[in-house]
C-alpha cells in the first residue's frame, strides 16, 4: 500500500522536481559557463536562493491541493495511519527540495573540477543549503497543512518565510545579547556547514535542528491525523 | 451612446483605485522621498543650494518607477480589468445583456489605457508644472523619451496582458503569465543584439551619445507642452521606429482579445504551464545573455606567482615577455601602501616548463602604483633590440605633493633566463621636465629611441647603448600634436587630420604612431601598419593612416563597431590594446578579456571572450602563438582564438 502511496505522489509532484532541476541546473551550469562571476558566487547564490524558495512551492499543494479537490477523506480511508500518509508525503517533498541540489552538485563537481573552488567548499555549500531547504520545508508544511487551497497554504508558506527573514535580521543585530543556543533554533544556521572551522558550533546545531525538526513533524502528523478523522 | 456610456462609467468606477495606486506610486512617493532627502539635505548643509530642487529629484524618481514599476501596474491593470468580468458567473450574466462582447473589450482596454496615460504623463507634466528650478542638461531630452518610449512600452505590456487575461480568466494565473512576456519585451532587446532604436534601453543609449557629443545648456523650467513641442521633432525619426513596433503590436493584441472573447477562445493555463513558462523564460534570458558576454575562450594554465624564496604570494601590475621568458613588475601580497605609492620588485619570469618558475624579486624602488585603477601599462617596455632588457619608468610622488610628480627615472633592468633581474641603470629624467607634472608615461618605444610623455614635455630617449639609455635634445612640448575632424561630420567625421610632432630625423611611421599617440593621450589605441584601432566603453574604430605630409597625416575612419547594451553592462573602461595579426585584443577594468577580428577594418566583429570570474589582472602580453598572457594576482595563459578563413 505504501509503495502504492510513494507511486502516486511521485506521479503527481516528479513535474516539480524536474522543474527544479532544469532550474537550478540551468542558473548554475549557464552562469559556471559563462565565468562572468567568480564559480562559488554562482553556487552559492543560485543554491541558496532555492533553498529559501523552493521548498515554499513544494509544500504548497501537498495537502491543500488534495484538500480543495476533494480527495483527502478517500485518502484517509486508506487501510494506513495517517502519519504514513503524511511521511510519504513529506518523503517526496523533501525528494523534490534535494534532489535538483545533488543533480546540480554532480554536474557542478565534473563541470568545474575544482578549476576555482576546491570540490570540498562546493560539496559543503550544497549540503548545507539541502539541509536548509528540507527544514524550512518541514516548517512551511507544519503550518500550512490545515488551509483550505493552495493560494492560502502559499500564503502562509510565505509568512514562515518573512517570520524567518525578520528573526534572522533580529539575531543579526542583536546576536551579542541572544544566547548562542536561541541562534542554533534558526533554519538559517545550518548554513554554517560551509565553515569547517566551526565544528564546534555545528556541532551544537544539528542536534538541535534535529529534534525541532521531528517536533514538527510529529505535531503536523498529530494535526492530519485529527484532520483525517474529522473528514 | 448611453450604453457606451454607462460602460465606460463602470469601467471608470471600478478602475479608480487602480488610478489612485497610480497617482501615489508615480506622484505621491517620488513626491514625499524626494522631500524627506531635501530635508535631511538641508539639515546637513543649510546654505546648500537646494532652493526647489527637491521636485527635480522627485522627477527623476518618478521617471525611476515609471521604468521600474510601469510594466509590472499596466500587468495588474489589464488583469484586473479582463478578469473581473470573464471570470465565472459574471461573463455569464454579461453575456444575457444586450453588449457586444467587442464593444464591451474596447471600452475596458481604452479605460485602462486612459489610466495608464494619465498617472504616467499626468505624473510628469503635473510635476513639471510645479518645478520652478532650472532642469539639468540631459533630464528633458529623458523626460522625452520616458513618456514616447517607456509609456508606450507600457502599453505594449498593457495590452499583451489583457490579452492573455481574455485567454486565461484566472486572474493570478493571467498575471503570472503576462510577467513571464513583460519580462521578455523588457530584457530580450537587451540581451539580443537588436538594433538601438527598436528597444528602449537602447534609445536611451543613443540619447546619451547624442548628450556627450553636444551637451546641451540647462533648459528654464519650461511646461511639459513646451518641452514636447520643442523636443519632439528632434526625437521624432528616432522614436518612429519603436513606437510603430510597440503601437502596432498593442493594436493587434487588442483586436485579438475581442476576437477571443466574441468565439469564447480560452487558454487553461495550469500550474505546469505557468512555472515552465516563467522558468524558461529567465533561463531563455540568461542563455542569451551568457553567450554574448560568457567566455568562449579557455584558460590553458593558471599558476600562483610566488617568486623564489618567498612566502606569500606577489601581484604582478606589469609584464613583459618574449614568450619564454618576461618579466614581472609588482609588489609582494599585503604590502604595506601610502599616498606616494609602493616599493616596486621586478621578478623574472621562464614560462617553458609546465609550472611558472618566477626568480626572487629585485626591489626597484618607490613608485606611484594606486591601487587596482592603476597598472604598469604605460610604464613598462621591453626592448626591440635587445630583449633581455626593459624599461620601466618609475614616478614618484611624495606626501608634500600627492597631486604631483617629484622624482622621474627611467630605469633599465637586465634579466637573464629566471635568475634574479638586475637594474642595470638609471636615468634621471625628472631635471629636463617643465614644471611638476601630475604623471608620465611611455607613449612608444622603437628599436633605437624611446618616447616619454611627462605633464607637457615630450622626451626622447636613446637606446643606442642599450644598458646606458640617454636623454636625447629633442624636448617638445605635447600639444604641438593634435587630431582635427575634417569637414561637418564633428567627431565622427570619415576624415581626421593628426597634426605630426616637429621631431627629428624619425621615419614617418614611427613618426605618426608617437605624435598619435601624444595627440590621443588618455585614449586606448594601437597600430599594426597602417591600420589605426581605438577603443572606449562604447565602442571599438579603426582608422587607416592615409597621405603622410611634411606636418601632417591623414586618418580615414573606415569602420567601427558598436558595444552591445549587455557589453557595456557587464565591461567596464578598456585599459589595454595590443593589435596583433589583425586581432585586437582589449582588456578592461573589470577584467574581461575581448578579442576582436579587424582583418577587415571595415566591419570588425567580436570574436571571443574571456570573462575572468573573480581573478584580477591588471596587464597582458600577446604571445607569439597567440595565446594571451594575463598577470594579476595570478598568471593565466589563455589559448589563441582560432578563426575560420
Amino acid at each position: 500500500m505504501i509503495a502504492k502511496l510513494i507511486w502516486k505522489e511521485w506521479v503527481e509532484q516528479r513535474w516539480k522536481l524536474f522543474l527544479g532541476c532544469v532550474m537550478l541546473m540551468g542558473f548554475t551550469l549557464i552562469g559556471l559557463s559563462a565565468r562572468v562571476m567568480p564559480d562559488i558566487e554562482i553556487i552559492s547564490g543560485g543554491v541558496i536562493v532555492y533553498a529559501i524558495v523552493f521548498p515554499l512551492f513544494a509544500c504548497m499543494d501537498l495537502v491543500a491541493a488534495e484538500r480543495a479537490e476533494g480527495t483527502l477523506p478517500s485518502l484517509s480511508s486508506l487501510p494506513l495511519s495517517a502519519w504514513k500518509i503524511l511521511a510519504v508525503k513529506v518523503a517526496v517533498g523533501l525528494a523534490v527540495c534535494v534532489v535538483p541540489m545533488v543533480a546540480t552538485a554532480i554536474a557542478t563537481c565534473l563541470l568545474t573540477r575544482g578549476r576555482e573552488a576546491t570540490t570540498g567548499l562546493m560539496l559543503r555549500v550544497y549540503g548545507g543549503s539541502a539541509c536548509l531547504a528540507a527544514v524550512l520545508f518541514i516548517w512551511m508544511l507544519a503550518f500550512n497543512l490545515r488551509q483550505p487551497t493552495e493560494a492560502r497554504a502559499a500564503v502562509v508558506g510565505i509568512c514562515v518565510l518573512a517570520v524567518m527573514v525578520v528573526s534572522l535580521v533580529f539575531c543579526a543585530s542583536l546576536s551579542r545579547w541572544i544566547p548562542e543556543y536561541f541562534i542554533c533554533i534558526h533554519p538559517v544556521s545550518l548554513l554554517i556547514v560551509i565553515e569547517p572551522r566551526e565544528m564546534s558550533r555545528i556541532k551544537a546545531i544539528i542536534p538541535v535542528q534535529a529534534v525541532l525538526t521531528c517536533g514538527l513533524f510529529v505535531w503536523a502528523a498529530f494535526r492530519f491525523s485529527r484532520d483525517g478523522r474529522a473528514a | 451612446m448611453r450604453r457606451a456610456a454607462a460602460m465606460v462609467w463602470k469601467e471608470c468606477h471600478e478602475q479608480r483605485w487602480f488610478f489612485l495606486a497610480g497617482v501615489a506610486l508615480f506622484i505621491g512617493i517620488p513626491l514625499v522621498y524626494a522631500k524627506m532627502l531635501y530635508f535631511i539635505y538641508r539639515a546637513e548643509d543649510p546654505a546648500g543650494q537646494l532652493s526647489s530642487d527637491y521636485v527635480e529629484m522627485a522627477i527623476v524618481l518618478s521617471i525611476g518607477f515609471i521604468m521600474c514599476l510601469g510594466g509590472l501596474f499596466a500587468i495588474l491593470l489589464a488583469v484586473g480589468a479582463t478578469c473581473r468580468d470573464l471570470s465565472g458567473g459574471i461573463h455569464t450574466f454579461w453575456r444575457s445583456r444586450p453588449l457586444g462582447a467587442a464593444r464591451m473589450m474596447v471600452v475596458k482596454y481604452l479605460v485602462a489605457l486612459a489610466v495608464v496615460l494619465l498617472v504616467t504623463w499626468g505624473a510628469i507634466a503635473i510635476l513639471t508644472a510645479i518645478y520652478t528650478g532650472s532642469f539639468r542638461e540631459e533630464i528633458p531630452s529623458v523626460l522625452v523619451i520616458t513618456l514616447f518610449g517607456q509609456v508606450p512600452l507600457m502599453i505594449l505590456v498593457l495590452s499583451a496582458a489583457f490579452l492573455l487575461g481574455c485567454l486565461v480568466r484566472q486572474a493570478a494565473r493571467a498575471a503570472i503569465l503576462s510577467l513571464a512576456v513583460a519580462l521578455t519585451l523588457y530584457f530580450a532587446p537587451a540581451v539580443v543584439p537588436v538594433p538601438d532604436r527598436l528597444s528602449f534601453f537602447g534609445l536611451l543609449r543613443i540619447l546619451e551619445r547624442e548628450s556627450t557629443n553636444s551637451p546641451s545648456p540647462a533648459v528654464n523650467c519650461p511646461s511639459i507642452l513646451h518641452m514636447v513641442t520643442n523636443l519632439l521633432p528632434s526625437h521624432l525619426g528616432l522614436l518612429i521606429p519603436f513606437l510603430s513596433i510597440t503601437l502596432g503590436a498593442s493594436a493587434l493584441a487588442l483586436v485579438l482579445s475581442c476576437v477571443a472573447v466574441s468565439r469564447g477562445w480560452r487558454l487553461q493555463a495550469d500550474k505546469k504551464l505557468l512555472s515552465w513558462s516563467l522558468v524558461g523564460v529567465v533561463l531563455v534570458l540568461l542563455a542569451a545573455a551568457a553567450l554574448q558576454v560568457g567566455s568562449n575562450l579557455a584558460c590553458r594554465r593558471s599558476f600562483e606567482i610566488v617568486p623564489s624564496g618567498s612566502q606569500g604570494g606577489f601581484l604582478a601590475a606589469g609584464v613583459c615577455t618574449n614568450g619564454k621568458e618576461g618579466i614581472l613588475l609588482g609588489y609582494p601580497k599585503f604590502a604595506q601602501w601610502d599616498r606616494s605609492g609602493i616599493v616596486i620588485e621586478s621578478c623574472a619570469f621562464n614560462l617553458s616548463n609546465s609550472s611558472l618558475s618566477v626568480s626572487s624579486g629585485v626591489s626597484v624602488g618607490p613608485a606611484i602604483c594606486d591601487n587596482l585603477r592603476e597598472n604598469f601599462l604605460f610604464y613598462l617596455v621591453r626592448s626591440p633590440q635587445r630583449p633581455d632588457r626593459a624599461y620601466f619608468l618609475r614616478r614618484e610622488r611624495d606626501d608634500k605633493s600627492p597631486w604631483g610628480i617629484v622624482a622621474l627615472e627611467l630605469v633599465t633592468i637586465a634579466t637573464e633566463g629566471d635568475s634574479q633581474p638586475t637594474i642595470v641603470h638609471r636615468l634621471d629624467l625628472f631635471p629636463a621636465v617643465s614644471g611638476k607634472p601630475k604623471d608620465a608615461k611611455i607613449c612608444h618605444c622603437s628599436a633605437d629611441r624611446l618616447y616619454i610623455l611627462a605633464g607637457a614635455s615630450l622626451l626622447t630617449v636613446s637606446l643606442a647603448d642599450a644598458d646606458a639609455p640617454k636623454l636625447t635634445d629633442d624636448v617638445l612640448t605635447s600639444n604641438s600634436a593634435y587630431l582635427t575632424s575634417d569637414g561637418t561630420g564633428g567627431k565622427d567625421s570619415v576624415w581626421k587630420t593628426l597634426k605630426l610632432l616637429p621631431l627629428k630625423d624619425v621615419p614617418p611611421r614611427q613618426l605618426v604612431e608617437v605624435s598619435m599617440r601624444v595627440a590621443a593621450a588618455g585614449r586606448v589605441i594601437d597600430m599594426e601598419g597602417d591600420l589605426l584601432v581605438e577603443v572606449n566603453e562604447d565602442r571599438l574604430v579603426t582608422y587607416r593612416i592615409g597621405e603622410i605630409e611634411a606636418d601632417t597625416a591623414r586618418l580615414e575612419l573606415i569602420g567601427r563597431r558598436q558595444a552591445t547594451l549587455l557589453e557595456r553592462f557587464v565591461n567596464s573602461d578598456p585599459k589595454r590594446l595590443v593589435l596583433r595579426n589583425g586581432l585586437a585584443y582589449v582588456l578592461n577594468f573589470s577584467n574581461e578579456l575581448s578579442v576582436y577580428d579587424v582583418r577587415e577594418p571595415a566591419s570588425p566583429r567580436r570574436v571571443a571572450h574571456y570573462a575572468a570570474g573573480g581573478e584580477r589582472f591588471w596587464d597582458m602580453a600577446v604571445l607569439p602563438d597567440g595565446s594571451v598572457l594575463l598577470a594579476g594576482a595570478k598568471v593565466q595563459i589563455i589559448e589563441p582564438v582560432r578563426l575560420g578563413d
